[in-house]
């Protein structure tokens, strides 16, 4: 047998070779051309071959230490991510994700918590007597009156805020909050929490604002109707998303309990997928349809249209379940 | 366990929590330096200042252009800005992960890099659940009112530090629920065999037998001494080796009086660099 020594002298030709060629895979990619390419994927494997046989081989501790960072960093080169699958993505949000949200518990009991407390929460603010002081307490007194200010006066056309701008903002801060959401969920309890709060602020707000004695009260419904049917759908589905995957942690299904996270978790981000997506449009119709100086007749026939949408998309395409060839 | 032995020789390897062991197609197993928390934390730094200062430039940008053409700034560039902090925001590393194979910039500069568990390079969607989820590991968020009564959420990244240091592979939630965790691509230099030609070693070595043998545990044991001796005092070194050297000196008929440290060294020069050993030169008899 060879001395150890011998082996080394032989083979670390090959190592810095490998080790040169990761060096300008993981910096620049183009510059290695292909005949580098096939003679990484030879010293790859031969490197493999000596640390396999560095026991035997006697090796020192250090140089197998080396040798195990080398085929780490080459494998590393080797094997690569898989980017997004972009066409898999529309295919699953147009035939998986009704399917799913509709036939999901979870969604419904989102569903069950966001209209519930947002309707009590409403209520209490709108009715005096049952609560007195209930919007004031939720709110703040300061937040009621910049609320009612921003909506002394009608959205005329030269008031008007439709624009890219507050269809930017509008679409991340609410979006920012469904994902919140969303990723809240995977514990659950921290999900649920920023629904409800969410909820409740929403329903007092629409409470409050519908009083017969606010005078901003018209305004406030000329501009929330159009973008309402998908905004509140959108944080109760992102809502019940995150509740699909922390009850993986919960439920396991008979797998372990990592794993069972790990497996309802792909299949939640679809459903946050097309909660973004409607996010996204809800912002869109906020700052153009909301914000604009529209007639209400055509800002209700964009709400009922939404609406229509909605239902077209979560019963008529989640009906069944299909089969993605 | 066994298995890990006979390929490694290395028996704590299996037992520490900052190593993770991969096996490959290639029939081989290696073993992949894990990063913790800490080692992480200037990555998470630089991407972070990187973003933050990527969204300062663009809003200073808009303004430049709002004293050119404020309609201008206001329909088109703020819009913009405003929708790339939404990307940096929660999709930076997401789309960094997929593209770069498991590096995002400041992972780039560390030397890190996310890789499935199974030692496989990560997917789109795993690159994005890890990095959305990092908004549960940012919890708890610990409210701070200023002055003027609003609140600054303050994320303290207790989540993330408690699940990093109970995981066995320092995965935080995003990692736990997307199955990834975190390497360190370290590139350490190659030793050689330390060729020590000491006249008192070669002196010992000529005196064992032409056909020296040793058993892989010795050998191990060799190696293993020769790359540390140098950190160990002379009276350890006596201590360590004498019952090895005990041992030898019976097998192969060597004076009792043979030093322990120079016959570790005679052995090291002829099991791993040499069998022959050139005869004394006959001057330095003299």
């Amino acid at each position: 047998m060879a001395k150890a020594s011998r082996i080394l002298e032989r083979r670390q030709q090959d190592w810095s070779e490998l080790a040169s060629l990761c060096d300008s895979l993981e910096s620049r990619q183009s510059s290695v051309k292909a005949h580098q390419r096939t003679r990484f994927a030879l010293l790859y494997r031969g490197a493999c071959a000596d640390l396999a046989l560095a026991d035997r081989h006697q090796i020192p501790p250090r140089t197998v230490s080396y040798l195990h960072q080398l085929v780490s960093r080459a494998h590393n080169q080797l094997y690569r991510s898989r980017r997004f699958a972009y066409r898999e993505w529309i295919q699953k949000l147009l035939h998986d994700v009704p399917f799913r949200v509709v036939h999901d518990r979870c969604v419904w009991i989102s569903f069950a918590l966001f209209w519930g407390l947002f309707l009590l929460s409403g209520y209490f603010a709108w009715n005096e007597t049952i609560w007195p002081g209930f919007a004031q307490s939720i709110l703040t007194d300061a937040m009621i009156d910049q609320i009612e200010e921003s909506f002394s006066s009608p959205i005329s056309a030269d008031r008007a805020m439709a624009n890219p701008f507050m269809a930017s903002f509008y679409f991340k801060h609410n979006t920012g909050i469904g994902l919140q959401c969303f990723v809240g969920g995977a514990l659950i309890l921290p999900g649920l929490t920023i629904e409800a709060s969410n909820a409740v602020q929403l329903g007092t707000i629409f409470g409050h604002m519908l009083r017969p004695d606010v005078a901003a009260r018209n305004n406030f419904v000329t501009f929330v109707t159009a973008h309402g049917p998908f905004e509140l759908t959108a944080i109760v589905v992102a809502a019940g998303a995150g509740l699909r995957m922390g009850w993986g942690w919960i439920a396991s299904q008979g797998m372990q309990r990592l794993a069972s996270l790990r497996a309802t978790a792909v299949q939640s981000m679809p459903i946050m997928g097309s909660a973004i997506v409607m996010f996204f449009l809800a912002g869109m119709i906020e700052s153009f349809v909301s914000g604009s100086a529209l007639p209400y007749r055509f800002k209700l026939a964009i709400a009922c249209l939404s609406g229509l949408l909605l239902v077209i998309y979560f019963f008529v395409l989640g009906r069944y379940k299909r089969v993605i060839a | 366990m066994k298995h890990k032995q006979r390929i490694f020789g290395d028996s704590n390897a299996g037992s520490l929590d900052t190593v993770a062991d991969i096996p490959t197609p290639e029939n081989v197993s290696f073993r992949y330096e894990l990063a913790g928390p800490f080692r992480r934390l200037p990555a998470f730094l630089i991407d972070f200042l990187l973003r933050i200062s990527i969204v300062l430039l663009g809003f200073f940008f808009a303004t430049i252009t709002g004293w050119v053409s404020a309609d201008f700034a206001m329909t088109t560039v703020t819009p913009l800005v405003l929708l790339l902090w939404f990307a940096l925001e929660w999709f930076y590393g997401a789309i960094l992960e997929s593209l770069w194979n498991g590096q995002t910039i400041g992972k780039r500069i560390m030397r890190l890099r996310v890789v499935s568990v199974d030692g496989r390079p990560i997917d789109g969607m795993q690159a994005t659940l890890r990095n959305l989820l990092r908004y549960l590991d940012l919890m708890p968020f610990v409210p701070l009112a200023n002055e003027s009564g609003s609140i600054i959420a303050v994320h303290t990244f207790g989540l993330g530090l408690i699940a990093t240091s109970l995981s066995p592979r320092f995965q935080r939630i995003g990692d736990l629920v997307a199955g990834t965790m975190v390497v360190a691509e370290s590139t350490g230099a190659l030793r050689r065999f330390a060729l020590n030609t000491d006249e008192r070693m070669l002196e010992v070595a000529r005196a064992l037998p032409t056909s020296l043998s040793a058993s892989p545990a010795e050998a191990k044991a060799i190696l293993a001494y020769c790359e540390r001796h140098q950190g160990i005092s002379p009276s350890q070194r006596d201590e360590l080796l004498s019952p090895l050297a005990r041992n030898w000196r019976q097998r192969f008929s060597l004076p009792l009086d043979t030093d322990s440290v120079l016959l570790v060294h005679a052995m090291y020069y002829r099991l791993f660099i040499s069998d022959h050993v050139e005869p004394a030169k006959t001057e330095s008899v003299t």
